[in-house]
């Protein structure tokens, strides 16, 4: 890199640094203006949730209304029940997604036949462009109480059959199960290319030293991928407030014999305002998840660099 | 030296072209094109006969006018369209675009549609689709006396003063309402084929329809009983069965607070208490009876196919709906060789309450660049014959024919299932329909059913047209309206443990979300209405 210059006081100015790597700075641009535009500049309007909003004044000259907006989300009642719900969620997801794509990717990095290799990798990744509403569909005629092929294998066993209208308990692990089945395919291939990354010699010589496939994966694969999976468990805590609200929205809808156990923030906020559609009240609840996102990321990338400096985030 | 230069180029060209659609999905796609303005204008200019009416008004610019409507578009509406803009262009210099909100998702969109302002001049909206909640926001543009006489000359003459005065919002009008609410009332149809067929008593309300759904289950693997959708049909039986066990109760802006329609008290009361208490423990019960015994789907709450169509494919035993949405369903199912029995859902008393003006309307977006051009064209397609047969009903002698005795029937080889145009499918609710024939469509059930309409069945009440504005409870609404849905539906549809534990931490629940707080606002609001 030329940007070793430095200027009279011994500092690289931004000016000359892009100068230096115009470059690296053009293929930087792209991602600038999309989050310019579609991240940093809409945030301003975040103050709408102190206001009590009317579309003629709009989102900067309506009045102020301090934090009325927020009343109605701590006094639901179910303010720690969804906070709750939606972190613990969050967790169990992160958690099979990590695991389950680790353990993915590695089977498939060891499967020697590349056909069969891509061809897994193709159908593994294919859930993640089938749209919840979609999945939802499925699993309701999968699981339908006279018809649906669970079930019927239960009725061959001779137990109860299940109504996933009723009963939270089946959604506590259908839930995870679906989102592995939706997720693991796309993480997998994130987890193939830094394992495909890695330097083969290592294995050359462990192999020749007699280790097993078990051993080389155990003291190789994993430790070397210790910084992917840091990095995808810091991204994923940083939405660890923000529940798929797809995903429990077309899956459990409005059934209120469900909430306790699937309502989420995102789904309590919709059902609440739904019908009254005020935008102050629904961006307080925004607020609120961003706040408390922001703490966590900021606690949790904190915690990281004092374990492992290079793996933090920032 | 040449690669380095396609690489610089290259990379330029990626980053501009990316760059550029980011940038594209803000910009405005609206593209006015000169060349079909001009066209126009001479046309306006040719047509003479209607420069009496419109004389005084401006219409020299073109101007297109774009509409949204409930539900989804008939596979025939591009020649209605076309049709109806052939018109407007002649008349009006105007041309009209209609867009749809599904059934699904206008809740979550209407509110969208309206704060972004873009490309929206009108839209469908009535006191059950968000017109006190989004004119309180200032969403719709004021209607003045003068605006409406001036620009909707037809629409002021053929409308009753009282239209006028019940749809104020804070004392302002945002509603165009229709000039002629619908005489209707809820129905359920059922299967009379079936009913000799398994020799079971015709049911002549609600809570006998017993029988029938257990001759079903027992007999017709095929068909759920009652197979309810997660929008219209929940609610709709329990609502039956509730009005069934004494005097109407209605619930005001759905906050679980009800108004007596048999009395004239205005008073307000909570689910929970008196009179309405009792009616949902009883309609409660029964629903569980049924569900319990399988009698409906278990999937109430994620199916979104409402039980006429289920009941049109063999689905379904039973049909909900209102005595006007059913006229096409009840020709459809005579088409398949169903014969169907029609039961009105009433009070005790015999009576179903009359729809108010507010029960069909449009309102103009605050945001609209044409108003009052918006308002001549809606003049021309709510009380101009011609184009209200049109919007209603489609194109003659390809989706109507008006028959010798006159009356609206349907042409040769056309039956309401190829039908790319049925009457009332095409969301136009509001239009005069006082200027309707008959349809020669209608069965004798149904002729008997619009006499019992018309002889008295239907009460009249002041709350009817009453619209509170909630903003003062804003949060006790939002909270309600959460525990409702967490609470109450689930009894609507029978699925709970225990009835009357149910209604218990039901009460709890809307206690704690500040129902009380409602209510008094709403009464307080009510009784000023009233003029008390």
């Amino acid at each position: 890199m030329k940007n070793k210059q430095k200027n009279q006081r011994g500092r690289i100015t931004l000016w000359q640094d892009i100068k230096a790597n115009k470059m690296l700075y053009l293929m930087f641009l792209p991602a600038f203006v999309w989050f310019g535009v579609f991240r940093y500049y809409p945030m301003a309007g975040i103050i709408v949730a102190f206001k009590r909003f009317n579309y003629r004044a709009g989102i900067f000259g309506s009045p102020w209304n301090g934090f009325d907006n927020f009343a109605y989300f701590f006094k639901s009642g179910k303010a720690w029940l969804v906070t709750k719900n939606t972190i613990l969620y969050n967790l169990v997801f992160l958690a099979v997604y990590i695991i389950g794509a680790t353990l993915v990717a590695i089977l498939l990095s060891e499967v020697g036949n590349k056909i069969f290799r891509k061809l897994t990798q193709t159908i593994l990744f294919l859930p993640y462009f089938v749209s919840w509403v979609v999945l939802a569909s499925l699993v309701y005629r999968v699981f339908d109480y006279d018809t649906g092929i669970i079930n019927m294998i239960r009725g061959f066993f001779s137990l109860d059959p299940l109504n996933i209208s009723t009963d939270p308990k089946v959604w506590r692990i259908l839930l995870p199960v679906l989102y592995g089945f939706k997720w693991i395919g796309y993480g997998s291939i994130l987890f193939l290319s830094a394992i495909m990354g890695l330097d083969r010699s290592c294995y050359e010589a462990a192999e020749i030293d007699g280790a097993t496939v078990f051993q080389r994966i155990r003291y190789i694969t994993l430790p070397l991928l210790r910084p992917t999976s840091i990095t995808l468990i810091l991204l994923g805590v940083g939405k660890i407030m923000r529940g798929d609200f797809d995903m429990f929205y077309q899956l459990i809808g409005n059934n209120g014999l469900l909430m306790d156990s699937t309502d989420i923030i995102d789904t309590l906020v919709f059902r609440s305002l739904m019908g009254n559609s005020d935008f102050g009240m629904a961006s307080s609840a925004a607020f609120y998840q961003s706040i408390l996102c922001f703490v966590i990321i900021i606690t949790v990338n904190n915690l990281v660099k004092k374990v492992d400096e290079d793996s933090a985030l920032f | 030296m040449k690669r380095k230069w396609l690489q610089k180029g290259g990379a330029v060209m990626m980053a501009a072209l990316t760059a550029a659609s980011v940038l594209a999905g803000c910009g405005n796609t609206e593209v006015p094109s000169e060349a079909n303005a001009a066209g126009t204008k001479e046309v306006a200019g040719e047509s003479g006969e209607t420069a009496s009416q419109t004389s005084d008004i401006d219409i020299s610019e073109h101007v297109d006018v774009v509409g949204y409507l409930l539900g989804e578009a008939p596979a025939g509406m591009d020649d209605v369209m076309n049709a109806v803009n052939e018109k407007l262009e002649k008349d009006l210099n105007a041309s009209l675009e209609i867009r749809y909100l599904s059934w699904g998702e206008y809740t979550a969109k209407y509110p969208l549609l309206l704060a972004a302002g873009d490309d929206i001049d009108f839209i469908f909206t009535a006191d059950w689709c968000m017109y006190s909640q989004e004119a309180t926001k200032n969403a719709f543009y004021e209607l003045t006396e003068d605006e409406l006489k001036t620009y909707m000359p037809l629409h002021w003459q053929n409308c009753a003063p009282i239209a006028w005065d019940v749809s104020k919002v804070n004392g302002k009008n945002y509603m165009i309402t229709t000039c002629t609410p619908d005489r209707r009332c809820d129905v359920a149809a059922y299967r009379k084929d079936l009913c000799d067929k398994y020799n079971v008593t015709a049911p002549t309300k609600m809570s006998e329809f017993t029988d029938y759904l257990a001759a079903i289950k027992e007999n017709e693997s095929d068909i759920v009983p009652m197979n309810m959708d997660s929008q219209y049909d929940l609610g709709s039986p329990f609502g039956a069965l509730r009005n069934e066990y004494g005097d109407r109760y209605e619930d005001a802006n759905h906050l679980g607070i009800f108004w007596n329609a048999e009395s004239d008290d205005g008073q307000f009361t909570p689910i929970y208490e008196g009179a309405v208490r009792e009616s949902y423990k009883y309609a409660a019960d029964i629903m569980k009876q049924w569900y319990d015994a399988g009698y409906i789907n278990k999937d109430v709450f994620s199916n979104d196919v409402r039980s006429k169509d289920a009941f049109l494919e063999g689905k379904s035993a039973v049909a909900f709906g209102n005595s006007v949405d059913m006229q096409s369903f009840l020709v459809s199912a005579k088409d398949k060789g169903y014969e169907v029995g029609i039961v009105p859902l009433l009070d005790k008393q015999g009576h179903s309450l009359a729809t108010s003006y507010l029960n069909n309307g449009v309102g103009i977006a605050a945001t609209s660049e044409h108003p009052q051009r918006t308002m001549m064209v809606l003049d021309k397609i709510m009380e101009d014959p011609e184009y209200n047969y049109l919007v209603y009903y489609g194109i003659e002698g390809k989706n109507y024919v008006i028959t010798e005795d006159q009356k609206i029937g349907l042409p040769d080889g056309v039956t309401a299932d190829n039908n790319d145009y049925p009457a009332d499918a095409a969301g136009f609710w509001f239009t005069n329909k006082d200027q309707f024939l008959p349809s020669a469509t209608w069965s004798d059930d149904y002729i008997a059913l619009k006499a019992q309409i018309e002889d008295g069945m239907l009460i009249d009440n002041k709350l009817t047209s009453f619209a509170p504005n909630v903003e003062n409870v804003q949060t006790q609404v939002a909270n309600v309206t959460n525990v409702l849905q967490q609470y109450a539906n689930p009894m609507q549809v029978g699925m709970v443990e225990d009835t009357e534990a149910a209604l218990t931490t039901l009460e709890e629940k809307l206690k704690a979300a500040g129902l009380e707080d409602v209510q008094a606002e709403i009464q307080k609001q009510a009784d000023e209405y009233l003029g008390k």
